[in-house]
């Protein structure tokens, strides 16, 4: 199961029980997670320290900084971090792709969500990056 | 949002251009479901257009507190629309003319008005989408005859913040009744 192991994820969402559950069942798999229910205090702490993250999970509609305003942050600090919305609404991944197609979003996912299948989204999305060497874990610089 | 501004605000439904700042979805979802259990059983139209809920989610909302969704919608007296659909989305109603549509349903089907509670973080979505011009192009005119129009523009505090103080006073100025400025 502990296929996470030294994959560093950072994971947002305003709703603090999505959070809570994500959280859980990633770590289970091995994962380090840092959680954030604010999005300016997750850029905050991804700015602090860009290239440590290997992939970003975002919801997409939050009071305060959309998941593609924080998707844009993260882009300009970042250019290789793997980005993975999660959002509710079917639109919100047809707007990511007309309107943030810079972004470079991997995947988005529609809520609700059950905890294996982020799970297998998130090993999804680390498994191509490690393929095509792009994370963090394989020492590339951003 | 006390008890007592909640009340305030429910009772003014039928001012013509109203303003909610609220600091949690709890507290507009308590404002949609006192405003819907007002409202419909009073034979009046009520939208709601969503943003950091789902449609369905609203409805399940609105059935816990006691509204007969089905029916209501069944009898186009119930619209729960996601409001990024409605503002940007493939095949986007013009909302104003949506509202005249439903003006004249009112006046054609006894109806006492319309009320439309409009989550405007919408237009945070896709950043500097037109807000004020769209606040500013609103009507501020009656449905005709007795019917009324009302609208109910609502902002989560987090993201009014976001507008610079001089948008902020111009949106606010622009809204007859405020609750939770």
């Amino acid at each position: 199961m502990a296929t996470g192991i030294g994959y560093r994820i950072l994971l947002v969402d305003d709703e603090e029980d999505v959070l809570y559950v994500f959280r859980r069942a990633l770590e289970k798999y091995g994962y380090v997670v840092e959680s954030f229910s604010s999005p300016e205090k997750a850029l905050e702490r991804f700015r602090a320290n860009p290239k440590q993250y290997d992939l970003v999970v975002s919801d997409v509609r939050m009071p305060g900084m959309t998941g593609y305003e924080l998707a844009q942050g993260v882009r300009k600090l970042n250019r290789r971090v793997k980005l993975m919305l999660v959002s509710a609404f079917d639109i919100d991944a047809r707007v990511g792709e007309a309107f943030f197609p810079e972004l470079r979003v991997s995947e988005v996912l529609t809520k609700p969500v059950a905890y294996k299948e982020i799970c297998r989204a998130v090993e999804r999305q680390l498994l191509s990056s490690s393929s095509s060497s792009s994370s963090s874990k394989a020492g590339q610089d951003v | 949002m006390s008890e007592a501004a909640l009340r305030q605000l429910c009772r003014e439904r039928t001012g013509l251009h109203n303003l909610l700042v609220f600091d949690d979805i709890v507290v507009f979802r308590e404002v949609y479901c006192e405003i819907a259990k007002a409202a419909l059983p009073n034979n009046e139209i009520l939208i709601i257009m969503t943003y950091f809920e789902t449609p369905d989610q609203v409805k399940f909302y609105l059935r816990e507190a006691g509204v007969n969704v089905d029916l209501y919608g069944k009898t186009g007296s119930l619209f729960v629309i996601d409001s990024v659909e409605q503002f940007f989305g493939t095949n986007p109603t013009d909302t104003l003319r949506f509202i005249e549509l439903l003006n004249k349903k009112v006046r054609r089907e006894g109806k006492k008005g319309v009320i439309a509670i409009i989550d405007m973080d919408a237009f945070f979505h896709l950043q500097d989408a037109g807000l004020e011009k769209y606040e500013l192009e609103v009507p501020s005119g009656t449905a005709g005859g007795d019917a009324f129009l009302c609208l109910l523009c609502a902002y989560h505090r987090g993201n009014f913040e976001r507008l610079d103080p001089a948008t902020q006073k111009a949106i606010t100025s622009r809204h007859s009744a405020r609750a939770g400025i």
